[in-house]
């Protein structure tokens, strides 16, 4: 047995609220840790079967998309015969709260794990206000 | 035909027994289909090889530990936590972590030899063939 469970697995989205998609595939939702720093927020996002060429990210406003399209996981000449992880597309959507430097977005695919550093604008940055005594 | 068999003037008891097996085995079937079991497995077939396909975001090829023992495969792997820095807050923390251990078994035996396994984007791709003792044999019928 594992030491840690995965408790959440991937899920599967409707994909009415977003548009029709032309091809009838699965929409899944990655799994996502986000991580905020003083300077960046950090997004780690599981998307196996993707890579950097198949991943599509727009940021609008504050609406941040994440979406990865994987091929086709037929196999000629076999049947599936057990089934834990069925073959879709993924797409993500975050409402980001801060202002983000849009020039400085920074993103990585790795092992089918998307790593998004979106640094915050410095005029968003918190600023420390030095009281001098007079 | 369930439920004639239910009504048949057979022995309750056993009639019972059986109804509670048979819903058991439905809870089961959901759960096997609804597996958060990490991590998930696809299992192709034909009759001369199998092809183990598992999705294993994350982790580096060299953390994956395959092993084929008889009829049973078993993948080991672990990931790791990103380490936590100074001044961060974590806002979400959905992707699993720690030591992962799976057991499948086979559907017939394979050729321990022949194992062919790949890694990509993720995706961890295991092909098996068939022992050669175990392909199924062609008899050939003559008209006597």
């Amino acid at each position: 047995m594992s030491s840690a469970i995965a408790e959440r697995k991937k899920e599967e989205i409707s994909t009415n609220q977003i548009g029709e998609p032309v091809r009838n595939r699965r929409v899944f939702t990655p799994l996502a840790d986000i991580y905020e720093t003083k300077e960046h927020i950090l997004i780690l996002a599981d998307m196996p079967g993707v890579d950097e060429q198949s991943i599509d990210i727009t940021l609008e406003k504050n609406v941040l998309t994440i979406q990865g399209f994987t091929p086709s996981e037929m196999e000629a000449g076999l049947r599936l015969v057990h089934s834990e992880c069925p073959e879709g597309n993924y797409r993500r959507i975050f409402a980001l709260t801060e202002e983000i430097d849009r020039d400085g977005i920074e993103a990585t695919v790795k092992n089918g794990v998307l790593k998004l550093v979106l640094p915050k604008s410095p005029k968003s940055m918190a600023r420390k206000i030095t009281v001098k005594s007079e | 035909m369930f439920f004639q068999e239910l009504a048949s003037p057979f022995d309750r008891a056993t009639q019972m027994n059986i109804l509670q097996e048979r819903l058991s085995r439905l809870i089961n079937d959901v759960q096997e289909t609804r597996n958060t079991e990490f991590p998930p497995i696809n299992v192709w077939v034909s009759e001369k090889n199998i092809v183990v396909v598992s999705e294993v975001p994350g982790i580096e090829p060299d953390d994956i530990d395959l092993a084929v023992c008889n009829q049973t495969v078993t993948l080991k792997t672990r990931r790791e936590l990103l380490e936590p820095h100074e001044g961060q807050t974590v806002h979400r923390r959905e992707r699993g972590h720690g030591q992962f251990t799976r057991s499948i078994e086979l559907p017939y035996a394979i050729d321990a030899e022949k194992v062919n396994a790949s890694f990509s984007n993720g995706m961890l791709r295991v092909e098996f063939n068939r022992a050669s003792a175990d392909l199924p044999k062609k008899i050939t019928v003559h008209a006597s």
